[in-house]
């Protein structure tokens, strides 16, 4: 074998590579069963819970266009009449350990909140709505 | 039916396994191949007298030290610099060059978007999700917010050159001529997996909970519960099981060209023929010659000999040369 520094300096770097998740990390992952830390809901949701685990931002999305678009303030589904709006959410689910807790596994951040409220905003300007 | 979906728990490992045992064995199986000339490739201008000017361009080109050469690798690994010279392929009739550089944009595009693709699957796999990982989400989607969810650029990018990639080896009749089977294969693969990932992410939705927890189980080394694995989407199995026979794949494919390039006789020697002495290292100076080490085998019976003189010769071909003797030495062409 030829230049056997660079070959193993090489491979060396390809398993460090192929390591990544464990050393940008620093080695703690944490395996989460989210499902069951979620806070249980207070109501029925606008659909069922599998519906709306794979599809509220779809939902939401509609409800804006409906709302902004075609003030359109009424929703009825087979689980009850719906104020379209998202101020909705807040009557059944806890922000922060429901919506905000399965976010923050999944690493995704709705752009939602940089116009609208939610209850774990502490603004002087939306603390009234509270 | 639960129990045999263990088989999408068990597929990353065999196929990471086959994909670092492979590489690994590739690697050393180039290193230990010889490279017994000094192959100087280069446009540009090598150290001379001190009254020829030599630019940064020409070191890169023409590197006389091994730093040199590691930039101009660095040129190559990250810029592609070679696909980027690569302008005089197509040749007109009137014996215009054609600019084919259109191909460095698309493999550039390409690579770069698998990259940050790659990186940004980091969030299944990491709890929590380091910082940079959110940056280069946040990145990526700077300019697709106004769509559910943001578009990421890189997901279309990828798409769009591996249209072009592909397309080029279909519709160009001089690709499409050398284009083998294998060329393709890979390409498939890349195909199946990204618009399945695009699917995913844009029109067919899937519970992702379910897909984070299975991923976090696979990197912790735990087993993860029937429900996770009766959870997972069909569409996210299809993903999957993709990319696992993509990355198995990897060790018998072109795609080793990620560790080959490092090994391009052409890219990694200094330019230094006539400052140094560049020694065949394969058997440079031995004591006792090859032919009397270790021999020539023919059929099975291995020669050892000082030197190859006509005796040996002769007893190693014997029946080949018998057989033209008997036709009194005429060498003529087979008859089919």
């Amino acid at each position: 074998m030829y230049h056997k520094g660079y070959v193993a300096l090489g491979i060396v770097l390809f398993l460090a590579l192929l390591a990544m998740p464990y050393w940008v990390t620093a080695g703690k992952i944490k395996y989460e069963e989210i499902e069951k830390e979620l806070a249980p809901a207070k109501g029925k949701c606008v659909y069922d819970e599998e519906w709306m685990a794979k599809y509220h931002m779809e939902l939401l999305k509609d409800w804006r266009e409906l709302a902004v678009r075609h003030g359109v303030r009424h929703y009825h589904t087979e689980n009850g009449d719906f104020n379209v709006s998202l101020t909705e959410c807040w009557k059944c689910h806890d922000y922060n350990n429901f919506c905000a807790k399965c976010h923050n596994f999944m690493d995704v951040e709705p752009v939602c909140w940089e116009c609208h409220y939610n209850p774990s905003m502490n603004y002087s300007t939306v603390n009234y709505i509270k | 039916m639960s129990d045999a979906l263990y088989v999408f728990y068990i597929l990353p490992y065999v196929a990471f396994a086959i994909f670092v045992v492979g590489t690994i064995y590739r690697v050393i199986n180039w290193a230990r191949s010889a490279v017994p000339l000094k192959i100087p490739t280069t446009a540009g201008q090598q150290p001379t007298f001190k009254f020829i000017k030599r630019t940064w361009l020409d070191k890169i080109d023409s590197p006389s030290n091994k730093w040199w050469a590691f930039v101009r690798m660095l040129f190559e690994v990250f810029l592609f610099r070679s696909l980027f010279r690569n302008t005089r392929y197509y040749i007109e009739k009137g014996g215009k060059n054609v600019d084919a550089r259109w191909l460095w944009l698309f493999a550039v595009l390409f690579h770069y978007s698998l990259l940050i693709i790659v990186l940004r699957h980091l969030r299944f796999f990491t709890n929590p999700v380091p910082n940079f990982v959110k940056t280069i989400e946040y990145l990526d989607g700077v300019l697709g917010v106004a769509i559910v969810p943001p578009l990421l650029m890189t997901g279309v990018i990828a798409l769009i050159a591996l249209a072009f990639l592909w397309g080029r080896r279909i519709l160009l009749a001089k690709e499409r001529c050398i284009s083998l089977p294998s060329d393709h294969l890979i390409l498939f693969f890349m195909a199946v997996i990204l618009v399945s990932g695009l699917l995913m992410r844009y029109i067919v939705k899937i519970d992702l909970t379910y897909v984070k927890m299975f991923a976090l189980s696979i990197v912790k080394f735990t087993p993860p519960s029937p429900e996770v694995l009766a959870n997972l989407h069909p569409l996210f199995l299809v993903h999957f099981t993709f990319v696992c026979i993509t990355i198995a794949y990897i060790p018998f494919s072109k795609v080793m060209h990620f560790a080959g390039i490092w090994f391009s006789p052409t890219r990694n020697m200094p330019n230094d023929n006539r400052m140094r002495r560049h020694v065949n290292p394969w058997d440079p100076n031995p004591e006792v010659p090859i032919l009397a080490r270790e021999g020539i085998t023919v059929a099975g019976v291995t020669y050892k000999s000082k030197k190859l003189d006509w005796e040996t010769y002769y007893e190693m071909y014997k029946d080949q040369l018998d057989e033209i003797a008997e036709k009194n030495y005429t060498l003529k062409a087979e008859e089919f």
